[in-house]
């Protein structure tokens, strides 16, 4: 494999080897390849659990409009803190699948110029990998660990709604720095997944710049072979 | 002669196999043309929101110089018709990206043929795959789910107004009923427009591994030209 190279027909491209060989998909890739439907197949069904634990709460409001019952009204709050955890991290793995479908779209890239130098026979050119790349992948993870986290949380404000309410006697008969902990938690914890989901945003943007680039590379490689086969006649 | 249109079976899926390059699907004509309105009104939607958020708070500070009925009903219709309005805009804003998609692959679709056929060899099309069927599934779904959380929450708006509209007093509705069928309907229809934003990702989700799909097969299909040896026949 020979030293990076940064142009190409005199043009300023990405840094890329040369070598003897079609290099394969990087472990990012591969890992797209394979991940991508089942986390967009995850997403869907956390989603539609989402929309289940809201129906189920439509229908304990309506119970307690007709009287106050602990367990209902411990049910209602309970899922009120589950429900936004469920649906974010089905976010999460919708936005996991995206992502996979960036990289495994990158992967396609790689793999497939490898197969066109490969059957033109003038030698491999491969991109190294950006650092848009870098931030796209490094976004992602960030942005994943900071829904599951926030997923955590909300369960965890599940807990404290749940045992505010559980022995209750009435409406204001709620354990109140439960509540408070119960709220608290909640109000942070929507920051923390919109934060989750801009990151997520961001790097998918960074992984369709990466795209940019790549296409860029194959067009002045494409040239550059076209170029290389016209001269030797 | 030109061989007659058959199919074979590739690694990426089906295939036709035809004489000349096909033309872009229905769903790619119509994408070519919806992606740009869908946006506008999706910009569009989100700003009215942004109006109705500051006529909301504008309400709200009315309320907090005083209780009244009027000011009450005021705020209560103007929450869940931001909420709503909101995310109409996002769900366009959403389908003219996945349109966007769609037009991508036409692009390749159409563009694809011209290849094959400016080098006078067979013209091999992949058929639409299963992934192409359910980014198409889940984007109408989104949008269908998206406007029938719309049209609850402006149904909830209606209900909150009549609620609140013969109020006496602070935090008690003039009609009950009214008021607990407001909150009941808000319960579901507020994570409704949110899954709708879910199944909309989810197609774009789809979407990108369909183009994905695409690419591979098309980059097999230039070396196959290249070399002349057939690769992808079953």
């Amino acid at each position: 494999m020979a030293a990076t190279a940064t142009t190409i027909l005199g043009t300023k491209t990405l840094p890329y080897v040369e070598s003897d060989r079609a290099l394969g998909r990087n472990l990012a890739q591969t890992a797209g390849h394979y991940l991508a439907l089942p986390m967009t197949g995850m997403g869907l069904m956390l989603v539609a659990t989402a929309l289940i634990i809201a129906i189920v709460r439509a229908d304990l409001s309506v119970s307690l409009r007709g009287g106050f019952d602990a367990g209902d009204k411990a049910a209602f709050e309970t899922l009120g803190a589950l429900l936004p955890g469920f649906m974010f991290l089905g976010f999460a793995m919708l936005f996991a699948g995206i992502s996979f479908s960036i990289a495994r779209i990158l992967g396609v890239f790689r793999v497939g110029g490898g197969q066109v130098q490969d059957a033109v026979g003038r030698g491999f050119k491969t991109p190294l990998m950006p650092p848009t790349a870098w931030i796209f992948l490094g976004g992602m993870m960030m942005a994943m660990m900071i829904l599951i986290a926030a997923f955590a949380g909300h369960v965890y404000a599940a807990f404290q709604a749940h045992d505010a309410w559980i022995d209750a006697t009435g409406p204001a008969g709620a354990v109140q720095h439960l509540v408070g902990r119960a709220e608290t938690w909640a109000t942070w914890l929507e920051g923390l997944r919109r934060f989750g989901v801009g990151l997520y945003l961001t790097s998918i943007g960074f992984g369709l710049a990466t795209i940019i680039q790549v296409i860029r590379f194959q067009s002045l490689r494409i040239r550059e072979l076209a170029t290389e086969t016209r001269r030797e006649g | 002669m030109a061989a007659a249109t058959h199919g074979i079976q590739t690694k990426y899926g089906p295939v036709t196999v035809r004489p000349a390059g096909a033309g872009q699907t229905l769903i790619h004509t119509v994408s070519n043309w919806l992606w740009l309105p869908m946006l506008v009104m999706g910009g569009m939607a989100v700003a009215v929101a942004i109006g109705l958020g500051i006529a909301q708070a504008d309400a709200a500070k009315d309320l907090g110089a005083g209780f009244s009925a009027d000011r009450k009903a005021d705020f209560e219709t103007l929450k869940p018709l931001t909420a709503g309005t909101l995310f109409l805009g996002e769900a366009f804003i959403f389908s003219g990206i996945s349109f966007l998609l769609a037009t991508i692959l036409g692009a390749l679709r159409w563009g694809g043929g011209e290849v094959q056929e400016s080098v006078a060899g067979p013209v091999k099309m992949l058929e639409m795959p299963r992934s192409a069927w359910a980014f198409l599934v889940l984007m109408m779904m989104g949008v269908i789910a998206e406007v029938v959380a719309f049209g609850s929450l402006v149904y909830v708006a209606t209900q909150a107004h009549d609620a609140w509209i013969g109020a006496t007093a602070a935090g008690v509705p003039g009609s009950i009923a009214e008021f607990n069928r407001a909150v009941a309907w808000a319960t579901w229809a507020n994570p409704l427009r949110e899954v709708a934003l879910g199944l909309l990702l989810g197609g774009i989700g789809f979407a990108l591994y369909t183009i994905s799909n695409v690419l591979g097969f098309q980059f097999t299909r230039i070396r196959e030209l290249i070399t002349g040896r057939e690769e992808g026949g079953a």
